[in-house]
């Protein structure tokens, strides 16, 4: 994928809530900046499930959905 | 012992994680329980709260992860889940659950059967949550199922073998190992599924509602156990008619 310009923000909405990134950011990089766990998560882009192992070279784009979860207790 | 897909289990008691007070009541209650097999659920993080780490206390337990797809209102959600969980917890085992419906959560059988053959296909070991259909199973067995999971009531409503007659011709049927879950509500209940043959029994909320978790755990695994080896004794024939347990001589009437 294109990198974003370095300068240059973009919105994305993050589990929800509109989010502003600056320059370049994959998605391993959002998951430091939100200071969330790298471990037992899964990430879905737009609807679609991204591999773990997509996670340094993926770039949030303008109007990415990004959402993150995670294992909760259930029956 | 028993085999699903390629895993065996000594313990034929699966519990749920949900509804527990605390995670730490309910690791001790999955520990007195000498389950094998629990289940989980899937969510999205909420920023705004703890992370509590779930899965590393479990897997210090040495059970097996069961994620579901909880939440899914049709074939295609459901499936999404499932993949979900893959890319989460690295395991292809999920319990396929599709309820559209809030207010009783009975689980619909289209969708599920669509899913479970899609899920199959990819290499899913599915064990799939269903009302206990005998035609529905046999379905769901031949698209590749690993088990079947019919209801004894419903979910979390402690009521229950109320679908009984059904489960045996199910059980009678089945060629993949078949799991009571759903609406389980007592020791007692529990022991009468395996006593009819029940493979397994998956317990969540009879025991997380349970004023002594723990306790109940232990209850539920006693059950389980004595239940199975009554089925493995195998049952007394039901007669509608007396049958003397002593020999009737009437010598107590011959003294008079």
């Amino acid at each position: 994928m294109d990198a974003n310009h370095p300068s240059q923000s973009i919105q994305v909405v993050f589990n929800g809530a509109a989010e502003t990134l600056k320059g370049t950011v994959t998605i391993s990089e959002l998951l430091i900046l939100k200071q969330l766990p790298i471990n037992a998560i899964a990430i879905v882009v737009n609807d679609e499930v991204l591999p773990r192992s997509r996670w340094n070279h993926v770039i949030c784009h303008q109007y990415d959905r990004i959402n993150v979860f995670s294992a909760v207790a259930g029956g | 012992m028993l085999t699903i897909s390629d895993h065996q289990f000594t313990s034929r008691l699966f519990t749920g994680t949900g509804k527990f007070s605390d995670q730490d009541m309910m690791l001790a209650a999955i520990k007195q329980s000498q389950s094998q097999l629990v289940t989980l659920a899937m969510k999205r993080i909420d920023l705004h709260t703890n992370h509590d780490n779930l899965l590393a206390p479990l897997q210090s337990l040495g059970v097996k992860l069961l994620p579901n797809t909880a939440g899914a209102r049709n074939a295609k959600e459901a499936i999404f889940a499932a993949h979900l969980a893959y890319e989460m917890l690295g395991t292809k085992w999920i319990k396929l659950e599709i309820h559209p419906d809030h207010k009783y959560l009975m689980p619909d059988p289209i969708e599920t059967l669509l899913a479970a053959k899609q899920l199959c296909d990819e290499g899913f070991v599915v064990m799939p949550y269903v009302h206990a259909d005998p035609v529905l199973c046999r379905r769901l067995e031949d698209v590749g199922c690993a088990a079947v999971m019919p209801l004894g009531s419903p979910i979390g409503s402690n009521q229950g073998l109320a679908t009984e007659t059904f489960l045996k011709i199910i059980i009678e049927q089945a060629q993949v190992p078949v799991i009571i879950d759903a609406g389980i509500g007592s020791p007692s209940q529990a022991c009468h599924a395996m006593e009819m043959g029940a493979d397994a029994v998956l317990v969540n909320t009879a025991i997380a509602s349970s004023a002594q978790p723990e306790k109940m755990a232990q209850c539920f695994a006693q059950a389980v156990i004595t239940g199975r080896q009554a089925y493995e004794a195998g049952l007394g024939p039901v007669n509608r008619q007396a049958l003397a347990t002593s020999p009737l001589t009437g010598f107590l009437g011959q003294s008079v």
